[in-house]
C-alpha cells in the first residue's frame, strides 16, 4: 500500500478515537463540570 | 475550545474523504457507477444505524424519515451524529462534477465559490439548509484538490496554512451578534488547522507502519458508537468519576471497536458473496 495512504489512515484512526473515545468520555462523565467548562 | 477541536477533527475527516475519493477516482469514471459504488458502501449500514438510533430514542420519527431519504441537510433538523453521513452523501453527489473540473484550478475554485454563495443565499432565503453543509464543503474540495495536485503546491502549502491560521485566529476573535456569522468567522481558522494537521501527517509518511484496523472500522465506529455507549451505560455505570472514565475507556471503547470491526467485516463479506462490489 502507498505510504501516503497509510499516514492518512493513521490520521483517520486518531480522529475517530478522538470523536468516539475522548469526546464521549467528556460527554458522559462529569468531566466538563469538573473543569467548569 | 473543545468544540473547536471537535470541529477541526470533523474537518480533517471531511478533508480525508475528499482526498481518498479523489485518489481512488483519478481516471474518468461514470457518474452512475461512482454513485452506485458509494451508495452500496455507505447507505445500507447507515440505514441500520438510523433505525437503531430511532429505537434508542436518539432521533424522533420525523428526523428518522428525513434521514432515511438523505434530505436532512436541506429540510432540517438533521439527526444527531448521523448528520455527518447525510452531509457527506450530498458532497458525493457533486464529486464527479468536481473531479471533472479539478484539472482547471481557476474553474474549480470559482465553481466552489459560486456554490458557497448559492448555499448562503439558500440559507438566507429559507433558513432550512443546515449550515454544516456550507461550512464543511470547502474542506471536502480542498481534499479533492490535494489528491490531484499534491498536498503541497505553489499556492496551497504549509505557509499558506500558517497565514490562514493567523487570519483565522484574528477573525475568530471578532465579536458579532449573530450566531451564524460567528460560525462562519470560525471557518478559516478551522480550515487552516485541519489542513496543517493533514499536511504534517502526510509529510511524515515514512514514520508510519501499516496499521489499518481502526481506520477500517472507523465508519462503523462512527455509525454505532452512540447506541452502544447508551446500551453499555444502561447496563452498568459506576458512580465514582474515575471509574466512569476507566469504564468508558477500558471497557466501552474496545467493545465499540470490536463490534464495529466485526460489522464491517460481515458487511464486506456479504458484499463479496452477493457479488455487488
Amino acid at each position: 500500500m502507498n505510504k501516503r495512504l497509510i499516514s492518512v489512515e493513521y490520521l483517520k484512526a486518531f480522529s475517530m478515537i478522538y470523536i468516539v473515545a475522548f469526546w464521549h468520555l467528556l460527554d458522559y462523565t462529569s468531566f466538563l463540570t469538573l473543569l467548569d467548562i | 475550545m473543545l468544540t473547536n477541536i471537535t470541529t477541526i477533527v470533523l474537518g480533517i475527516f471531511v478533508l480525508i474523504s475528499g482526498f481518498l475519493l479523489g485518489n481512488s477516482n483519478k481516471s474518468k469514471m461514470k457518474y452512475s457507477s461512482f454513485l452506485r459504488k458509494r451508495f452500496i458502501r455507505i447507505y445500507p449500514l447507515y440505514v441500520i444505524a438510523v433505525i437503531i438510533f430511532y429505537i434508542f430514542n436518539v432521533n424522533n420519527y420525523f428526523v428518522t424519515i428525513k434521514s432515511l431519504f438523505l434530505i436532512s441537510m436541506f429540510i432540517g433538523p438533521a439527526p444527531f451524529t448521523l448528520w455527518f453521513i447525510t452531509m457527506i452523501m450530498v458532497f458525493y453527489l457533486v464529486t464527479p462534477l468536481l473531479l471533472s473540473i479539478v484539472g482547471n484550478k481557476l474553474k474549480f475554485w470559482l465553481f466552489i465559490f459560486f456554490i458557497l454563495i448559492f448555499e448562503v443565499i439558500l440559507f438566507i432565503l429559507f433558513r432550512e439548509i443546515d449550515l454544516r453543509v456550507v461550512f464543511y464543503f470547502p474542506f471536502y474540495c480542498l481534499g479533492l484538490y490535494c489528491s490531484k495536485y499534491e498536498v503541497k503546491t505553489k499556492i496551497i502549502n504549509f505557509y499558506l496554512g500558517v497565514v490562514g491560521l493567523a487570519i483565522g485566529l484574528f477573525l475568530n476573535n471578532i465579536i458579532v451578534d449573530s450566531w451564524t456569522l460567528t460560525q462562519f468567522l470560525k471557518g478559516p481558522m478551522i480550515l487552516a488547522s485541519s489542513y496543517i494537521i493533514f499536511y504534517i501527517f502526510l509529510y511524515n509518511e515514512g514514520r508510519f507502519i501499516k496499521l489499518s484496523v481502526i481506520s477500517y472500522s472507523a465508519f462503523c465506529m462512527y455509525l454505532f458508537h452512540r447506541p452502544i455507549y447508551s446500551f453499555l451505560i444502561n447496563i452498568y455505570f459506576p458512580d465514582e468519576f474515575y471509574f466512569q472514565f476507566l469504564y468508558l475507556l477500558v471497557v466501552c471503547f474496545p467493545i465499540i471497536f470490536i463490534f464495529s470491526f466485526l460489522i464491517q467485516k460481515i458487511y464486506d463479506y456479504m458484499l463479496i458473496k452477493i457479488n455487488w462490489n
